[in-house]
């Protein structure tokens, strides 16, 4: 097919000029600003720090958590562990992944920690301890720098504002800094 | 991640007009003309040429185009914002072979020939319009039978199937901040070089179209016209996908990306007429009119298999391109010196295909005007040559709104310089 082509056009055969893709440079060391280096490792203490929206309103929470990556960004294994650790006793089962989740090669991961006690004494419209689910869809940016969205399923919680257990979804983002690091999520 | 891959289908150049390069035949061609060249504009002409007769035409285009693009943003190196030039050089070629049979009722024909055959390769790739265009590729070859057949005297009908040979290539610059930020939520800056990869299309195929017309010869007049029929393309060849030489991108899909894909579209179908009057025995005054549908030509999907690249997303991509109808009016007159050498002429002026937001470095076309010149000789009664001259020049040169994701507001200069050359041998006795 391309003969008949190559005969009457001029040229045709022998193109393009170039090999594509040959002109892009090398930059071993450049990496979009804000997004995480394939060799990324976010093992540590981090404060998490969210918003989610109830009924229009905003609601702020937030956490301490463990996270534990295993395995390099971009290796195709790595696997993110997140531990909520609040709490008094250190020692005790903290809320968290049920077992790692992947971390995809652009540093993306999703997972849920299961039933996490939100306590009455910290929330202004529980009357009892309720219990939620907390969902992360997240990136790694950097080793210190987590960002993403965040789902909380509250489940049959007892509230100044409904007679019969209230389950309600709440969605919103999250931040996640190492501790005693700066990030910046604008 | 999602990468929306940006078609960069050049259809630019020519097909009628809108790009104003139907030069089939040089100026002097048209719907009504007696020439083989009439297979392209109307193959009911090829009843005003008795016997056989073989024909072999070219035109050879000269293009000259610049962009100046208007835009914020530093330039870290001199040469990404800098204005670019453009120069290319195409032929056109046609073979045509006409015969009555020794009837006077019937007239075929064949034509083999490239009515759009081009090619763009800005010498700086790194340039204001490498989101739009690097290097571009494409040529159409058609095979084209045609029968013409005459109900009565000066009264002619035809049709003409035809087949039709594609070739499509196109290479460009793509900015990935954007699908970077839709994955990770934050803001990166646009247009750095450390975010911007290539996409290279490379497809071919084929496709069938047909055209209809219509000759009548009264007196000192001649009037035709024809109906090209538009054109389902469906091409299949490969999408690439380049990405920035970083580690993080590098990372996305283990390097680059090249997968099978199918590029479907329609070409648009035109319509043309004309009309011949020849004033006084030595003088002849010729209109051409042409009226090409790109409105048709409104969307090109591009579809790919698998769908979803892992790190890429989806590369399934529907673009509309937002073009309008094109007309082309063109007023001519020959001029007889003797019989054997006749000098032509015309001048002649079209819209654009593509409206002011949708103009970008891969597609120029704007209103237009263009003036030619040349002269037929007849070294035999059996040999006829022809060689004409056409200075085309873009009028319409600033564009200030711009459509795409990355604008590409700016000057945009294009004149093109074309030179044909027919030869028609007439085989045997008149």
């Amino acid at each position: 097919m391309r003969a008949l082509l190559a005969l009457f056009a001029l040229g045709c055969g022998d193109y393009p000029p170039f090999e594509p893709g040959t002109d892009l440079p090398e930059q071993a060391a450049e990496v979009p600003e804000g997004v995480a280096l394939a060799g990324s490792d976010v093992t540590g203490a981090f404060t998490m720090a969210g918003v989610v929206t109830a009924a229009g309103m905003a609601i702020e929470v937030g956490f301490t958590a463990e996270l534990t990556q295993r395995g390099a960004i971009g290796g195709g294994e790595a696997t993110l562990m997140i531990e909520l650790v609040d709490g008094d006793d250190a020692e005790a089962q903290h809320p968290r992944f049920p077992e790692p989740v992947p971390v995809d090669s652009t540093g993306a991961f999703v997972g849920t920690v299961v039933d996490l006690v939100v306590s009455h004494e910290t929330a202004n419209l529980l009357t009892a301890d309720a219990s939620a689910d907390v969902e992360f869809d997240g990136v790694v940016l950097t080793n210190d720098c987590v960002h993403g969205l965040l789902g909380l399923q509250l489940k049959d919680a007892r509230t100044t504002i409904a007679e019969q257990p209230l389950s309600v979804r709440l969605e919103g983002t999250f931040n996640a800094i190492r501790e005693g690091s700066e990030c910046s999520f604008e | 991640m999602q990468l929306r891959v940006i078609l960069a289908v050049l259809v630019a150049q020519a097909h009628g007009a809108g790009f104003m390069v139907s030069k089939i035949g040089g100026d002097s061609a048209g719907p009504t003309t007696a020439s083989p060249s009439a297979i392209y504009w109307n193959p009911a002409a090829i009843a005003r040429l008795p016997g056989t007769r073989i024909y072999l035409d070219n035109n050879l285009l000269w293009r000259e185009a610049s962009f100046t693009r208007d835009t914020t943003h530093t330039d870290p190196d001199g040469r990404r914002y800098a204005p670019v030039e453009l120069t290319t050089m195409s032929s056109q070629p046609m073979f045509a072979a006409t015969s009555d049979l020794g009837t006077d009722a019937l007239t075929v024909g064949l034509g083999i020939y490239a009515p759009f055959g081009s090619s763009v390769s800005w010498a700086n790739r790194d340039g204001p319009q490498r989101f739009e265009s690097i290097y571009g590729r494409l040529h159409g070859v058609y095979v084209t039978p045609a029968v013409t057949w005459t109900l009565v005297e000066g009264l002619h009908v035809s049709v003409a199937p035809s087949y039709v040979n594609l070739l499509v290539q196109s290479y460009r610059a793509r900015d990935l901040a954007q699908a970077v930020e839709a994955r990770t939520g934050t803001e990166i800056a646009s247009e750095q070089p450390e975010n911007e990869g290539r996409v290279y299309l490379d497809f071919d195929g084929h496709g069938f179209a047909y055209a209809v017309g219509l000759l009548w010869e009264v007196g000192d007049l001649v009037l035709g016209g024809a109906y090209n029929s538009a054109i389902d393309v469906e091409l299949d060849g490969t999408l690439s996908v380049f990405l920035p030489r970083n580690a993080f991108y590098q990372s996305l899909t283990e390097g680059d990306v090249e997968v099978p894909a199918t590029l479907r579209t329609t070409w648009p179908g035109a319509v043309r007429a004309g009309a011949e009057w020849r004033a006084a025995e030595r003088i002849t005054f010729t209109l051409k009119l042409e009226w090409v549908r790109w409105s048709t030509y409104d969307e090109v999907e591009l579809d790919v298999e698998p769908a979803h690249v892992a790190g890429l997303g989806d590369l399934d991509t529907t673009q509309t391109t937002g073009w309008r109808d094109a007309a082309n009016i063109r007023l001519g007159g020959r001029y007889a010196l003797s019989p054997g050498f006749v000098l032509f002429g015309g001048v002649g002026a079209e819209n654009g295909a593509i409206p002011e937001a949708r103009r970008t470095p891969a597609f120029f076309d704007a209103a237009k005007a263009g003036v030619a010149i040349g002269a037929m000789w007849r070294p035999t009664p059996a040999v006829e040559v022809n060689v004409g001259y056409t200075h085309v020049q873009s009028l319409d040169t600033e564009v200030r709104e711009s459509a795409g994701t990355l604008s590409h507001a700016g000057t945009y200069r294009q004149r093109a310089e074309i030179l044909n050359t027919n030869v028609s041998w007439r085989i045997g006795a008149e």
